[in-house]
Parts: C-alpha cells; sequence; structure tokens
C-alpha cells in the first residue's frame, strides 16, 4: 500500500479515541484493541477528516508543531503505513 | 503494566473522568424479582436538549466510554436518537439491556445506527424456568435465547451478566456452557443488594454459602487458565476503585452519583453542568477521601480480606458507611483461600 502526499485518508468505522493524560487513546471496536499514542499522533488522529490529504494534513500540523517539513512527511508517510495495516486509517 | 492500564491508573489518581454511565429510564419490558431500580423516583426527567449538552461536555472533558442502562435503555423513547448521536460524536458506548427486545429488526437497527462497542445483557439461569422466574415474564427466556442468535448472526459483540441468586446457583455450569456456546464471555455479581430506595425484599435471593463456592471455584479455575503466561501485579492505587474519581452514574432526573451502585448524590444536572459538578465539588470531594480511606481500611485487613472484594457503594448500602468493611469480603476472602489452598493439594 503506498502513501502519497495526495492520498485522502478517514478513519475507519469501527475506531473511537480520546485524549489523556497529555497522549492518545484510540480504541478499535472490532477486536476490542486499544492503543496508546503520543501527542502528535493524536493530533493527526483528529485532523483526518476523509476530506484532507496527508499533505494538507502535514501543513495543518507544521501550524502547531515546530518541525521540519520534509521531515514531517516522512514519519507521517510512515505512520500512515503503520496504521493503514493496523485497520485504524483507511485509503480513500 | 500495559500502557492502557497505566492510563487507567492516572484517571483514578488525577480524577479524569473517564466512563458515564446513563440510567435512561427505569421503564422496564421485564419485572424481576431483585431488580435495584427505585421506581419511586421522583423528579423532572433529562430532556433530549440537556442530553446533547451533557454529551458535548463529556466530549469536552475526553470521556471516551459512554454506557447506556436503565431500566431497560432501548424503552426510553429517545434511545435510537441519543444512540445516533453520541455515535456521532465519538463515544465507544456500552448498552446495558436485558435483551428482550433485540429481535432481527430492533438488532439491526442498533448496529447500523448506534454501533456499540458491546452489549452487556442479562441471563438469570440456563433454562427457562428459572431465567422466567426471576423476570416474571413467561417465555423470556426464549425470547432471549433467539435474540442471542441474531445479535451473532448480526456479529453484534456482546456478553452476558448474571447476579448469582439462590434461584440459579445450581445452574452456574451450565450458564457458563451457555455462554461457551456462544463464545462470549459470562460475568456473574455474587452481590444481591437492597433497591436503590431501601427496600430489602432482593436480599431474599442471595445466594447459600454453597452457592457462592461453586461460583467462586469455576471463576478460580478460568482465572487460573487465563493468567497462565501473564505476569505481572495489580498496581497499587490511592483509591479503592473508579467511582468518583473516573467514572459517575446518571440517573432518569439528573442526579450524578460517583458509581451506579454508590447512591450518594454529588449534584443534579438540573441544576449545574456536569463540568460545573466535577470541578471544585465538596461532595464529589468527600466521595473521594472516603474511597481513599476504603482502600487504607482493606490494606489494614490484611489476610483477612486479601481475598475478598469490596465494593464502597455496597457498603453505604449496608451500613450505610461507604469506607467500612462488611461481613461479605471476608466471606468471600475465606472462601477464595480454601480453594486456593485446596486446587494447590491437589
Ligand atoms: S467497587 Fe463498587 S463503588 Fe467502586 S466502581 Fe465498583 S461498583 Fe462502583
Amino acid at each position: 500500500m503506498r502513501v502519497e502526499p495526495a492520498s485522502v485518508l478517514r478513519l475507519n468505522s469501527d475506531i473511537r479515541h480520546t485524549r489523556l493524560t497529555g497522549e492518545g487513546v484510540i480504541l478499535r471496536q472490532d477486536d476490542g484493541e486499544i492503543l496508546v499514542v503520543n501527542e502528535v499522533a493524536i493530533r493527526f488522529i483528529e485532523l483526518i477528516d476523509g476530506n484532507r490529504n496527508l499533505d494538507e494534513l502535514a501543513d495543518l500540523l507544521l501550524q502547531e508543531y515546530e518541525v521540519e517539513r520534509d521531515a514531517l512527511i516522512s514519519d507521517l508517510a510512515e505512520y500512515t503505513h503503520e496504521l493503514l495495516g493496523q485497520g485504524v486509517l483507511v485509503q480513500r | 503494566m500495559s500502557d492502557f492500564a497505566e492510563k487507567m491508573r492516572q484517571t483514578w489518581e488525577q480524577n479524569i473522568l473517564f466512563s458515564v454511565l446513563l440510567e435512561f429510564t427505569y421503564g422496564c419490558n421485564l419485572n424481576c424479582a431483585f431488580c435495584y431500580n427505585d421506581k419511586t423516583l421522583q423528579g423532572k426527567t433529562i430532556s433530549r436538549k440537556q442530553y446533547l449538552a451533557l454529551f458535548q461536555d463529556l466530549r469536552n472533558m475526553g470521556v471516551l466510554n459512554l454506557i447506556l442502562s436503565g431500566g431497560e435503555p432501548l424503552a426510553h423513547k429517545d434511545f435510537f436518537f441519543l444512540g445516533r448521536r453520541a455515535r456521532e460524536m465519538g463515544f465507544a458506548i456500552r448498552i446495558k439491556s436485558n435483551g428482550h427486545a433485540l429481535h432481527p429488526a430492533t438488532a439491526r437497527r442498533l448496529k447500523e445506527e448506534v454501533d456499540p462497542f458491546i452489549i452487556e445483557i442479562s441471563i438469570h439461569g440456563s433454562c427457562a424456568n428459572t431465567h422466567d422466574r426471576q423476570t416474571r415474564v413467561q417465555g423470556s427466556f426464549r425470547q432471549l435465547i433467539r435474540n442471542l442468535h441474531t445479535l451473532k448472526t448480526l456479529k453484534l459483540r456482546f456478553q452476558l451478566n448474571s447476579v448469582l441468586t439462590c434461584w440459579n446457583e445450581d445452574e452456574i455450569a451450565e450458564m457458563y456452557s451457555l455462554a461457551e456456546e456462544f463464545e462470549v464471555p459470562l460475568k456473574f455479581d455474587s452481590r444481591i443488594t437492597p433497591r436503590d430506595n431501601g427496600d430489602q425484599s432482593p436480599l431474599k435471593l442471595t445466594p447459600s454459602e454453597g452457592g457462592l463456592r461453586n461460583l467462586l471455584r469455576i471463576q478460580l479455575q478460568s482465572a487460573r487458565q487465563m493468567q497462565e503466561g501473564k505476569t505481572g501485579n495489580t498496581p497499587q492505587t490511592r483509591t479503592y476503585c473508579g467511582a468518583g474519581a473516573s467514572t459517575v452514574a446518571i440517573d432518569p432526573v439528573g442526579n450524578v452519583y460517583p458509581c451506579v451502585q454508590w447512591r450518594q448524590a454529588v449534584g443534579n444536572l438540573h441544576n449545574q453542568n456536569i463540568q460545573q459538578i466535577w470541578q471544585n465539588n465538596a461532595a464529589l470531594g468527600s466521595i473521594r477521601k472516603t474511597n481513599e480511606q476504603a482502600q487504607k481500611n482493606m490494606l489494614e485487613q490484611g489476610e483477612k480480606a486479601a481475598l475478598g472484594s469490596f465494593c464502597p457503594g455496597m457498603a453505604n448500602l449496608v451500613g450505610g458507611d461507604a469506607a467500612a468493611i462488611y461481613p461479605s469480603v471476608h466471606l468471600h476472602s475465606k472462601l477464595r483461600k480454601e480453594l486456593l489452598n485446596n486446587t494447590g493439594r491437589q
């Protein structure tokens, strides 16, 4: 599964999430698995609305966190790949 | 400790609301002999608009778990409307139901519109005689089994809950077998409580010591199987449980309690919103202190209560002091210890 800057992402419909003491808690309802993720990761999940592509999501994150654009895009692509594999995200 | 267990520990330690149980209505399509709900409860019920405002506040506070309960929650006129909104707002929804109304059309609607994480369904025996005796509705067992098959077909996740009584204590093994047939967990509660209005009559169904021993024996066996390969201890926390620290329960007229068992109101949604009730609330502060005291009291009991399960809400109901250790804690601990010693010798 290739993840491109133009890839549009949405959350799988069984995903529920919240923030807890500075981190994110993600529940996959289908198998009852719970993931605990860091602050940037939960912010990324919160910004996914089914319309924005990876590039646009990166732009939004760049407004909130001081990081290099290229490094962020590459980290996001890798993380997105992982979340797609875990069934948290779906590529539209 | 897993990352999530550590998160849960933090919610208790830092008083972060994470799970909220809503008693939508005390209306019900069954008539259980030991139902704890106070059917004479007076007051103005919470409106649709108030529930929607509550949902928004809860999401703003970071609450993830929303438990829809009753009575029978599906008997609330706005159940599907509210369930749908709760889903859209991103809650992980648990439903506590007697399962009687979950026939195919309703179950399908539930899946499509509310998409609950899990449905907890009450079962009272392994056969129609026992189950229907408890629900006081003829045919309710047959209907329930039919509905469980429907849930299975629709891939709606569910578990079975039961209360141990002197009526079903001889059917424990059969009830576990029934749960196995559906490949779902069965959770027993061995505490029968007085009704929330103080009526002691449900206590007539209290199980015998033999029945309790039997349940603990079966639970111990399955706990052993599950523990195999697992390591680590339960973390030590300041409070005995999450009541008033990470959970609250709200009755149909807006009273807010630390937990569904601990019926000491700390506020009412007609007077304040949930954020106001949660912050700087003297009544809630005192509940949290009592919960800490309960933890200390349990630890002080040492050996005598080490294997017993205590519930501050139950303590409050039976003796008016939520931190006071009540006799059945010692009985549970003694029986568990005997069973452990016996199985250890085998
Ligand atoms: S132990 Fe009792 S008071 Fe505490 S959360 Fe459980 S049911 Fe509620």
